[in-house]
């Protein structure tokens, strides 16, 4: 059952990288058993305020609380309950897709006989099964998106926060992950996943946020953010500024 | 397009200074400390233009063989190389080789280790001043001096791109192993006879014939030219000169095409192998005495670990550069210092230590998929002590196998123990100290998948900081594991049972608390050190 305590909360985070502000304030409340889309241009924040929810990364300012624990003060406490799928990171290339899975299981403290058996469900779930005996190094960006998300879900946390999760993924493993995403969410876990894939994020997420320029520009329900209209309009009159798009004539063929 | 190359280089360049001044004075020191070698190869080249010609063509033979041996292999064991014009990052935008090459070839002669051994190659060539015939000799040297360094350039280019490509192949291993046997081979082969006929022989016969025929190659070909005018032989000179020209013209092609390759073959990491066994899981599964008293972290890491030294091109370049450099380096103590019992012993001492002192940017290396363990929330020390075993467990052999080279060699078997205690101990401690300054000052390095003898240029000024302290922190605790030995062959007696206890014993603990103070700083810094390695 989802419980009132939010399941992630991130107050007052900010990182700064020499002379560029990369978050700037960002306050959100998860709430237990959501599914949480952020929103948010290239640039905007999210996959560093993402890295210092889970613990990837440290913030210059900020605390981060999973279920009421804070994550920076008591990580030994706070990551058993993190699922976490990193973007643009790469992995342990030189184990195979199964031995991949084995190991997140072993750090996570599984016994080796559950991590054999949830690695085989885990492995026919997101249609890796052939890939299981390949070395990751030789994996395509799909496969090693889909063999990170195997890693994040072996040891059932109660929190998921996965970075553009189906990014390269094709359309038949996408609808895999989703109804794994949706059971986990109905049986009273939390996903946060940053797209930029608007129409995913209306199917999938009933609460969600849009930063922009490492703050926070609109955060609540679907229906709250979008305001009557569509997301994406939502999106682009909050972010972008398309007003002074130049019209590339040179590029046309005819 | 050599203009637009150039450009690129060069702004590169100017990005990463404006953006991390250091970055200016390594290039700055570096210069400065080639043009302090200037002078030296001024007097030299003026004292060697006073000895008879012969002996002035075997010395420049000498020097320019090992200048090019070094320009191929010194690239191939030292990571660091500035890899900004790598042709692998110009595959996307579509330019054929034959476009690139002029451009690349040009900017090959921009780095400061080319422009410096350019002016050496110069000052060689005036090394043939004083001699009959002079306009015609030194027209010669010159020449044959500027081919030869245009090969040196090239031939470490077409070697770097070689070697990529069959550390990317399931052949890998057996090209290297042969590479190691043929070299401790040769370098038995030269020692033995140095043992057995005499330095002064050896250097009289032997080493004479070996130049005689470096002259006829191109590895010295351009620098003996001069020679055979000074005797009268002009066919002699002029097919060498010829012979070095069809050689750099062939190093070219040969460049071109290995460029051209890299275009269209992006590196095959994996090639293609498939494992049925889950090598995590059985590990994690087995049962012994030794086994249960690690945790299951460290079993799972150590499994991983072990693998990468196995597969990964940038750990097997790591491992045969380790290996290589105290070989040789015994090699020369035991050609020019005989088989006196110190330098035997300090052959493997030095190579524990070369091997601990090599993982001092360990956590780089294995930082690709760093997350797993970060966003775990496992203890340091159990990640640490699970890399430093799977060092442990392929180089404490090596250690105490060139332990019973060394005795061997020496006819000293009564020795063995003691070396091979104290080798152990140098490498423990040296593997401690490593363990805090990988996790301490950790700098970037190629990412699997790129080239293994590159480096991110930005990584530079960091990897000496990182090289430098864990130079001084062995070399300080060093004497604390070697000096019973040094004790023992001076004074014997109870000296060589100490060695046997000591020296292990405090191998094992410098690496056990190297591991765990290590440990609690990657604890306490989790959240900056996948920022600082990727």
């Amino acid at each position: 059952m989802p419980s009132d305590r939010p399941a992630l909360g991130l107050y007052g985070l900010h990182k700064r990288f020499g002379r560029t502000v990369a978050v700037d304030g960002i306050d959100l409340e998860i709430p237990s058993g959501s599914f949480y889309g952020l929103l948010g241009p290239n640039g905007a924040g999210k996959t560093t305020t993402l890295s210092m929810a889970t613990g990837l990364l440290t913030p210059d300012a900020g605390v981060v609380m999973v279920n009421g624990v804070d994550l920076w003060a008591h990580p030994r406490a706070a990551k058993p309950m993190l699922g976490v799928l990193p973007d643009g990171l790469r992995t342990f290339d030189r184990l195979t897709g199964s031995e991949l899975i084995s190991y997140a299981g072993i750090l996570r403290g599984l016994d080796p006989k559950v991590v054999a058996e949830r690695k085989d469900d885990l492995l026919a779930a997101l249609d890796l099964g052939a890939a299981g005996g390949t070395l990751v190094t030789d994996f395509s960006a799909g496969m090693t998106k889909k063999i990170g998300l195997a890693c994040a879900l072996i040891h059932a946390p109660s929190v998921l926060v996965l970075d553009e999760p189906f990014e390269a993924v094709d359309p038949v493993s996408a609808t895999g992950i989703r109804t794994i995403l949706k059971s986990f969410v109905a049986s009273g876990g939390t996903v946060i996943i940053s797209s930029h894939v608007m129409a995913l994020v209306e199917r999938l997420c009933d609460r969600v946020a849009i930063v922009g320029a490492g703050r926070v520009l609109a955060e609540g329900t679907l229906d709250e953010v979008r305001g009557g209209g569509d997301l994406e309009a939502r999106f682009v009159e909050l972010v972008g500024d398309t007003s002074e798009q130049r019209d590339l004539t040179w590029l046309q063929q005819s | 397009m050599v203009a637009a190359i150039l450009r690129l280089r060069w702004r590169i360049l100017l990005h990463q200074f404006q953006r991390d001044w250091w970055r200016l004075l390594f290039v700055a020191l570096g210069a400065v400390w080639s043009l302090s070698l200037v002078p030296l190869l001024v007097v030299g080249s003026a004292t060697l233009s006073t000895q008879d010609s012969e002996i002035k063509q075997f010395s420049l033979i000498a020097v320019a063989g090992l200048i090019g041996i070094g320009w191929i292999v010194v690239p191939l064991l030292a990571t660091g190389v500035d890899d900004s014009l790598d042709p692998a990052r110009f595959a996307p935008w579509g330019l054929d080789a034959k476009r690139l090459m002029p451009g690349l070839g040009v900017a090959a002669f921009t780095t400061v280790p080319a422009l410096f051994f350019v002016a050496v190659a110069g000052v060689m060539a005036a090394t043939w001043r004083g001699e009959a015939r002079q306009g015609p000799v030194l027209l010669v040297a010159v020449c044959g001096a500027l081919l030869t360094a245009v090969a040196w350039v090239f031939s470490a280019r077409l070697a770097t791109l070689w070697a990529v490509r069959l550390l990317a192949t399931r052949a890998a291993k057996a090209v290297i192993s042969s590479f190691a046997v043929l070299t401790v081979a040769v370098l038995g082969a030269i020692v033995a006879l140095v043992r057995s006929d005499g330095i002064e022989s050896v250097l009289g016969s032997e080493v004479v014939t070996v130049l005689t025929q470096w002259g006829r190659t191109p590895l010295g070909a351009g620098l003996a030219a001069p020679f055979s005018i000074v005797r009268g032989n002009e066919p002699g000179a002029v097919w060498r000169l010829a012979m070095m020209a069809a050689w750099v013209v062939l190093l070219f092609f040969a460049w071109r095409a290995a460029v051209a390759h890299v275009l269209v073959h992006p590196v095959s990491r994996g090639g293609g192998a498939r494992r049925r066994r889950d090598a995590v899981l059985e590990s994690a599964r087995r049962s012994g005495v030794i086994r249960s008293r690690l945790s299951p972290v460290t079993r799972a890491v150590l499994v991983r670990t072990l693998r990468s030294w196995r597969s990964d091109p940038r750990y097997i370049t790591q491992l045969v550069g380790a290996v290589v450099f105290p070989l040789m380096m015994g090699a020369l103590a035991l050609v020019f210092a005989g088989d006196a019992g110190v330098w035997i012993a300090a052959l493997p001492v030095a190579l524990g230590v070369t091997i601990g002192w090599g993982r001092h940017n360990d956590l780089a290396y294995d930082s690709s998929g760093m997350w797993i363990d970060v966003v775990s929330g496992v203890s340091g020390v159990d990640i640490l002590r699970g890399r430093l075993l799977g060092v442990a467990l392929w180089a404490g052999p090596a250690v105490v196998a060139a332990s019973a080279v060394a005795a061997s060699l020496a006819h000293r078997w009564d020795v063995f123990p003691a070396i091979a205690a104290t080798s152990l101990g140098s490498l423990g401690v040296a593997l401690g100290v490593a363990a805090f300054t990988s996790i301490a000052m950790p700098y970037r390095v190629p990412a699997p998948g790129e080239s293994p003898f590159g480096a991110d240029a930005g990584s530079i000024g960091a990897s000496l900081v990182g090289q430098l302290v864990s130079s001084v922190g062995t070399g300080a605790l060093l004497p604390f594991v070697a000096a019973p030995l040094v004790a023992a062959f001076v004074w014997g007696g109870a000296w060589w049972a100490v060695v046997l206890i000591w020296a292990p014993l405090s191998g094992v603990a410098a690496s056990w608390l190297g591991t765990a103070f290590a440990g609690k700083v990657y604890d306490s810094r989790t959240g900056r050190l996948i920022g600082a390695v990727s």
